[in-house]
């Protein structure tokens, strides 16, 4: 890779070409638990406000928050994603374990607040890097 | 001679970039939602590491550019915006302001990863620079 040349024209004058090398590392990341797919007949819900404090530091935080969202996924397709009570539970303790740390059981009041917050992390990088949020939620 | 560097944050230092060793490659994290092209920007820094010398005619580009990928740089100090680099062709060459000091000029490179591109790492692309040299 080196391709450092000179060429010397006067005696103090040179054309100079040097070439850096670069590393570009493509990375996915994936923001679609389906497990948010499932068709909720609940009127969308202010988010909480731990959920506007966490979006409220994104900025600061958005290799933490890629890290979240990508662990998310795994252990969401670790779950297989599917539309079952049971799973869902599973999956969205999971979650919870993600921000919570502790916890090990989670509401369904907790789950939807989530889901909100997975919404709303997922505008927010949209917006960083283009395209068009499409909700998750259905119906 | 004039050299490229990246900003070391851990360190809290300016690293020189490498030129055929790959020891320290300017590292770029391109990184998006699936099925969306993967933009990455990040600053670098131009210096002149020697004394009474001016350069002038100074150029930068990328070359080695994978196809299907856009890789560009713009030469300012504040961070351009998206729209910028848009209006800017492909592997521009961006010419810089002559250089007789030893400041960092800091240097802004884009390059955008197309959807489809499989999450890995690249090391072919490089980035030239070109210049007359004079003693002063």
């Amino acid at each position: 890779m080196a391709d450092s040349t000179e060429k010397l024209g006067k005696e103090d004058r040179g054309i100079l070409e040097r070439t850096v090398d670069i590393n570009v590392q493509r990375r996915v990341t994936t923001l679609s638990p389906k497990i948010s797919d499932r068709p909720s007949t609940e009127e969308p819900k202010p988010a909480p406000e731990r959920t506007k404090d966490l979006i409220a530091g994104y900025d600061s935080y958005i290799e933490e928050v890629d890290k979240l969202l990508n662990e998310i996924s795994k252990r969401c397709r670790k779950l297989e994603y599917r539309i079952d009570p049971v799973l869902e539970i599973r999956c969205a303790d999971a979650i919870a374990q993600l921000f919570e740390g502790q916890k090990n059981f989670i509401s369904y009041e907790d789950y939807r607040k989530i889901l909100e917050l997975e919404a709303l992390i997922s505008k927010e990088l949209i917006k960083r890097e283009g395209g068009i949020y499409e909700p998750r939620v259905t119906q | 001679m004039l050299k490229l560097y990246s900003w070391n944050e851990v360190e809290s230092q300016y690293d020189e970039l490498s030129v055929g060793t790959m020891l320290m490659p300017l590292n770029l994290v391109a990184q998006s939602l699936r099925g969306q092209d993967a933009r990455v920007t990040e600053r670098i820094y131009l210096r002149n590491d020697e004394d009474n010398t001016l350069y002038t005619d100074v150029e930068l580009q990328f070359v080695s550019i994978p196809s299907s990928w856009k890789a560009k740089m713009i030469p300012q100090t504040s961070e351009p915006s998206e729209e910028d680099f848009l209006a800017l062709p492909n592997g521009n060459i961006a010419a810089h302001d002559d250089v007789s000091d030893k400041s960092y000029y800091p240097v802004w490179v884009e390059v955008i990863v197309p959807q489809g591109t499989r999450p890995t790492v690249f090391a072919g692309m490089k980035i030239r620079i070109s210049s007359t040299r004079e003693a002063l």
